[in-house]
């Protein structure tokens, strides 16, 4: 129990030190100026979008094997908090992008194909919560779940793959070491977040279980009025 | 009337001469301050410090959002789970060990 506030306190000591970094240490960019300080927390948070339907997809893999329920409601937290890094993807890029390509949105392949996978891992979210528990809808969303994360090698390759127009200064080396420092802070402040919520989500899907198994016990044996 | 006529040619003269043989400089010289000429509308200076406070507000919003509706999901699933446990404790102390 006592590892949440442990792991809170790090984890916002961690945001502040990623704060710190984006907004004093991290130098501004010659040609989108302030602007582009949006980066730093909006490609960690693509990563970790990425990260957490990969999780999600390991889990359901685990689960489809014969590895349990854990696994599964395990997948479903996972995904829950990828969909959560993936909205703020997509809230963070149109406010990034206005100012610098003058359109909120474009039909780029990057877009685009980040745009699908959310949605298609906002299909498993829907289908796994509003689908009931029977075991068919159980294995049917772990069988989702695990199609879906090849997709995040598409979406990595787009920009290579069909030109677009969204930066890519990971493979083009285009970013200042300061910059690159203030990156990988504010990647490991996110990450912190993402395993507290990870943890946060995984216990109250587990205990949500109990109380169902327990409902249904008390049914059986007459102890629901 | 004649002199202060003839006074104001030789001053313009004087004057326009070797303002008609300057140069006129392609461009500014480098590092000089260039000469401000108009006050045109359009610059997105003001529109990037809102979607940059935009941005973060956005994500933390979203994360605090997140951890509350965790944090409610917990606190009531807590309170059911007493209640059941309550419940069964009641029944098997009533009926005996049940299954």
């Amino acid at each position: 129990m006592k590892v949440f506030p442990a792991l809170t306190a790090v984890a916002t000591a961690g945001v502040l030190a990623a704060l710190y970094m984006v907004f004093e240490y991290a130098p501004l960019e010659a040609d989108m100026g302030v602007v582009q300080k949006i980066f730093y927390f909006h490609l960690p948070s693509a990563w970790l979008c990425y990260l957490g339907f990969l999780i999600g997809a390991g889990a359901s893999a685990g689960y489809l094997w014969g590895k349990g329920p854990k696994w599964d409601l395990f997948a479903l937290s996972a995904v829950e908090v990828g969909l959560l890094f993936g909205a703020i993807v997509l809230v963070t890029g149109p406010l990034w992008a206005r100012p610098v390509w003058g359109v909120w949105w474009k039909w780029e392949p990057r877009l685009t194909t980040m745009l699908l996978l959310i949605i298609f891992y906002a299909a498993y979210w829907v289908l796994r919560v509003y689908g009931g528990e029977s075991e068919g809808v159980r294995r049917f969303a772990a069988a989702l779940g695990v199609f879906g994360a090849p997709n995040i090698y598409f979406v990595n390759q787009a920009v290579k793959m069909w030109r677009g127009v969204h930066p890519d200064v990971i493979r083009g080396g285009g970013l200042a070491p300061s910059m690159w420092t203030a990156v990988w802070v504010s990647l490991a402040a996110l990450l912190l977040v993402f395993a507290l919520l990870l943890t946060l989500r995984y216990r109250a899907r587990r205990d949500e279980r109990a109380a169902r198994l327990l409902r249904r016990r008390l049914g059986r044996i007459g102890g629901l009025s | 009337m004649r002199r202060i006529l003839a006074a104001a040619l030789l001053a313009g003269g004087l004057w326009a001469a070797p303002a008609a043989a300057q140069e006129t400089p392609a461009s500014a010289p480098s590092g000089a301050v260039e000469q401000v000429t108009s006050f045109a509308a359009g610059s997105n200076e003001g529109m990037k410090y809102r979607h940059l406070w935009l941005a973060y507000g956005a994500i933390w919003l979203l994360v605090f959002g997140f951890v509350w509706r965790t944090w409610r999901r917990q606190r009531d699933t807590d309170t059911e789970l007493e209640d059941l446990r309550r419940r069964l404790v009641a029944l098997e102390g009533r009926d005996g060990p049940g299954d």
